[in-house]
């Protein structure tokens, strides 16, 4: 799965390369996917019966999720700062946006610098290519709570809320893809506040 | 999504309330995209209830949606990559940016694991 993931990616890299003239035709077709791929989301979850009465349950742990992502999000960042030439708090800023690249990237970049937005750019996207490499590697044989695999979705941040739900979806079950969905709710709730706050100090 | 729909609305007032500079709360407003995004995130989120609602209607066979699906994703994947390939600004600074972003990348993906891991194994000896 990680392979033929990884194959795909590189063969639309190799084809933006070599035939960049195309990139009108494929924009909208991203936008479609995207909504079909959240049809076939919202189907899985209507036909598992049992989901939202096993959901209430353990309705707390799920907004605990998003929290301790954001926090292991910043932590790293801020300890990988001390080792970086661009410096703490710019490096937790980057860190700040959770794999929300196209916020992150045109946001710093006009508030702060140019050179911190392409950082957290390229940061985030790679925060989004690696999720999809590493769900398929963690989902299937990480430790499970209540029928909830966290690590699953734990490298997407922000991301799980759309994109990179299908992955989690397949790989770790329905039950697992409606906490990533919350948990990707709320991390993206938190992305422009986190953003605007952290950029405030470096402005 | 409608509460996300919600707090893009909500936030950003209380973010220019504690800031309290136009500028700056106009320029995130753009890049969060406006109407344009509510827009979409409306879609999103009425093709997710129209999935569940057909789920809970019909029966249709695992294999064939999850088929489906797995091709659309790797279409998406896809145009990701293509997304990358094909601009110029990213290629040119990937080779003096890039090493920072990857290792930014990567302590925050460890650092979540590390978060959710450590929070298991205390609930896991907590239980017991």
């Amino acid at each position: 799965m990680t392979l033929k993931i990884l194959l795909a990616v590189l063969l639309g890299g190799l084809t933006g390369f070599f035939q960049p003239q195309l990139s009108s035709y494929i924009d909208p077709f991203v936008t479609i996917a995207l909504l079909f791929m959240m049809f076939f989301v919202g189907l899985e979850f209507g036909q598992d019966r049992e989901l939202f009465s096993q959901l209430k349950k353990d309705g707390c742990t799920l907004i605990v999720y998003p929290l301790l992502i954001a926090f292991g999000s910043l932590l790293g960042a801020f300890v990988i700062g001390f080792f970086l030439p661009i410096g703490i708090l710019e490096s937790v800023a980057c860190g700040s946006a959770f794999g929300w690249y196209s916020l992150s990237g045109p946001v710093l970049s006009k508030m702060v610098s140019e050179e911190l937005g392409t950082i957290a750019f390229l940061a985030n996207l790679l925060r989004e290519l690696s999720t999809f490499l590493l769900v398929p590697l963690l989902g299937q044989s990480s430790k499970s709570r209540n029928g909830i695999k966290p690590l699953a979705f734990a490298p997407g941040g922000a991301t799980t809320m759309d994109s990179t739900l299908p992955v989690v979806s397949r790989v770790a079950g329905p039950k697992t893809a409606l906490a990533a969905f919350i948990s990707g709710t709320i991390l993206s709730m938190l992305v422009p506040f986190m953003l605007q706050f952290f950029a405030s100090f470096l402005v | 999504m409608a509460l996300f729909i919600l707090s893009s609305n909500l936030f950003l007032p209380v973010i220019h309330l504690i800031l309290r500079d136009k500028q700056k709360y106009a320029t995130l407003r753009t890049y969060i995209g406006g109407d344009e995004f509510v827009t979409f995130l409306f879609a999103c989120l009425i093709a997710l209830g129209l999935g569940f609602f057909c789920g809970r209607i019909f029966t249709i066979s695992k294999t064939v949606t999850s088929r489906i699906s797995w091709g659309i994703l790797l279409c998406m994947i896809f145009t990701l990559g293509y997304g990358v390939g094909s601009n110029k600004t990213i290629l040119n600074n990937l080779s003096s940016l890039g090493l920072q972003a990857l290792a930014i990348c990567l302590a925050t993906i460890i650092g979540s694991l590390f978060t959710v891991k450590v929070y298991l194994k205390w609930r896991e000896n907590h239980d017991t």
